[in-house]
């Protein structure tokens, strides 16, 4: 719940910075940076399981 | 009202908890981690100061974070844009840093108090890197209104700022911004002459008086643009900041006459001389910025803080030229600092909440603001250690003290709260007879292990300041370098040049030889009965026998090791060095009463030199 809480806001806050500073692009390569260190971390988290299944 | 402050993630970590305006507790991570320089996240320093302030779980009203971490993403991402496909390296190794720690900053604090169980802080917030800074020097300052500069290496994108405090708010005005940096500066002269950068610019600094300015023509025209107004432009062309791993690239190597000198490797005329260049130059823009700050001010008195605050060479000569009436430098200017700044920074600036009116001296209470151990609970781990100690009574003790150090013995002093910042003023120091030709070397070489060239700082009684110093007053934190009173000098540094290093350092300059520099300099702790009533009274006592109220004071550590915090480091600090006594709050320990020490394993391996 503290992790949803805290990625809403670190989302909502790089939107909000790309926005007040007319760069959205930099906002949304953040997020694009952001989703690829998540789905890293999901690989890493989930690499035993997914070997197991395949 | 509790705000916690928490700086984290470059270098010196630590957290600082404010009570409604009164700073309770600051302390660094490394202290705890006993990791120097430690950057992680500082649970340990969060949960010290928690508990120093007897915090309710559901009491910590604030945390704030001394940056932003997104406003330095960006600053990453157009850096990388700019020098692409340059940098490559560094920026695969930087961003996953980012996405792993600076982006779950708050995630990661909030969980941690879960953990030790504090429920959510009210407001989780982040202050600006120099705006922190800025408010960690002005609002423990005894000023009602001063001229403020930060400088160090980078926040988000300033490098320095100049900016104006007046009662509880504070504007900034000015701002270089990155890659301009004065502090990136030092530290790439800091890589360049084999020390490690954010960690050894305070011993470039102590090499400097070694050289001459050989270099700073070549620096002012190849390096830097100065202008009148302090602010700078940095020829990127000769540094690999933006877009290596390193520092400097082969053109400046080029430029000093060859690659840089490699970690431990022997200290030639060279570095020497690059070090006291760019001290030089260093010198030149703060003065300038002083001046700039002083006329769009118009404030009379100084503050300073960030990392380049911490050169105290500097420090002296700003105060040397009379441009301020007062300075007042935060005495953990560091990264560190920026704990204590954020903190303070909610309270006065986003609160509104005024500051203490009755200012007699600064907020800092001497820096003192780290754990304290009680006497009973130190005798009962001495007891269970079986090591044999005396308890004392504090005036027999610092009788006692003074002899043992007039006796030429080394005395290893622990008593009170732990300071907070880099500098050890005497709660946690290893003190000496400054009066000893041999004691430099001494201590350097058997006690610290470490560099033969650095200096030892002086701890003086603030009534004899003037007696020894020629200008200084009060320098409580040991951030000014004064000069020894002619009066008391006996040789001629130019005579000395010629000499080996070593022989150089050895050959006495004054009759306090062991704490004068060889441009016959002192970075000067003055110690006054308020902040610190012990130790002003060993050197009072001190005074008694030798009539010379005056000592060494360096840290209680060894090389590449944080200073100690418990008394258990101290213990094993003192029994792995040559220190000859340890005093342990009111229990006094002498070297050859103690069993033989033993360790399996090669103890100087546990610390990685700084």
């Amino acid at each position: 719940m503290c992790f949803l809480k805290w990625l809403i806001k670190l989302v909502f806050d790089t939107v909000h910075m790309g926005f007040v500073n007319r760069s959205l692009a930099v906002s949304v390569g953040i997020l694009a940076m952001l989703l690829l260190g998540l789905v890293v971390a999901a690989a890493q988290i989930s690499a035993p399981y997914i070997y197991t299944l395949f | 009202m509790n705000v916690l402050g928490v700086s984290a993630l470059y270098h010196d970590s630590a957290a600082c908890l404010v009570r409604d305006g009164e700073i309770v507790a600051a302390a660094q991570e490394e202290r705890f981690t006993r990791i120097k320089h430690d950057s992680t996240i500082p649970y340990h320093a969060m949960r010290y100061c928690l508990e120093e302030g007897q915090v309710g779980r559901d009491e910590i009203d604030v945390v704030v974070f001394y940056d932003k971490p997104l406003a330095k993403i960006v600053r990453m991402l157009a850096t990388y844009a700019e020098v692409s496909p340059f940098g490559l390296k560094a920026f695969l190794l930087a961003i996953p840093a980012w996405l792993r720690e600076k982006a779950w900053i708050p995630y990661k604090i909030e969980r941690y108090l879960a953990k030790v169980g504090y429920r959510s802080p009210g407001r989780f917030l982040f202050a600006e890197h120099h705006q922190a800074h800025a408010a960690s020097a002005f609002y423990p300052s005894p000023f009602d209104e001063a001229a403020i500069i930060t400088v160090d290496g980078v926040g988000e994108w300033a490098s320095t700022t100049i900016g104006v405090g007046q009662d509880n708010q504070i504007e900034l005005l000015f701002e270089q911004r990155f890659p301009h940096s004065l502090g990136l500066l030092y530290s790439a002269f800091t890589y360049f002459t084999g020390f490690k950068v954010n960690s050894g610019e305070y011993k470039l600094m102590g090499l400097a008086p070694y050289g001459g300015p050989a270099y700073v023509d070549r620096i002012k025209e190849h390096l830097i643009t100065i202008r009148e107004d302090g602010s700078f432009h940095l020829n990127m062309k000769y540094f690999g900041y933006l877009d290596g791993l390193t520092m400097t690239n082969a053109r400046f190597a080029d430029l000093f006459d060859g690659p840089p000198r490699k970690p431990e490797a022997e200290i030639t005329r060279r570095e020497m001389d690059l070090a006291r260049s760019v001290q030089v130059v260093t010198e030149e823009v703060m003065l300038k910025m002083a001046r700039y700050a002083k006329s769009v001010t118009g404030r009379s008195h100084l503050c300073l803080a960030g990392g380049v605050a911490l050169n105290c060479v500097a420090n002296g000569t700003l105060m040397r030229s009379g441009l301020y009436d007062d300075l007042w430098i935060q005495p953990a200017a560091g990264d560190a600092g920026g704990a204590l700044g954020a903190a303070l920074y909610v309270w006065h600036d986003i609160l509104g909440k005024p500051r203490a009116t009755e200012r007699a001296t600064d907020a800092m209470k001497g820096a003192f603001l780290g754990p304290a151990f009680a006497g009973e609970q130190i005798a009962e781990f001495l007891e269970t250690n079986e090591s044999p100690y005396r308890r004392m009574r504090p005036d027999e003790r610092n009788a006692y003290v003074a002899r043992a150090v007039a006796d030429g013995k080394v005395v290893g002093l622990f008593k009170g709260r732990m300071e907070f910042g880099p500098r050890a003023l005497c709660n946690r120091s290893i003190i000496g007879d400054a009066r000893s030709p041999k004691m430099q070397s001494h201590l350097n070489l058997a006690i610290k292990f470490r560099e033969s060239f650095r200096p030892f700082a002086p701890a003086v009684l603030v009534e004899d300041a003037g007696e020894y110093f020629e200008i200084l007053r009060e320098s409580p934190y040991m951030l000014l370098v004064d000069h020894v009173r002619e009066s008391r000098r006996i040789a001629s540094v130019a005579a000395e040049r010629g000499l080996p290093l070593r022989e150089w350092v050895n050959t006495p300059r004054s009759d306090v030889p062991a704490i004068t520099h060889v441009d016959y300099s002192g970075r000067v702790q003055t110690v006054d009965r308020d902040r610190n009533p012990e130790m002003w009274a060993i050197l009072l006592e001190f005074k008694k026998l030798t009539g010379y109220g005056i000592l060494i004071n360096t840290s209680f550590n060894v090389r590449g090791e944080p200073i100690v915090c418990t008394p258990e480091e101290a213990y094993t600090c003192f029994m792995r060095t040559g220190m000859d006594t340890l005093v342990l709050e009111d229990c006094v320990l002498e070297k050859e009463a103690q069993p033989a020490w033993h360790e399996s394993t090669n103890w100087r391996e546990e610390f990685v030199l700084d």
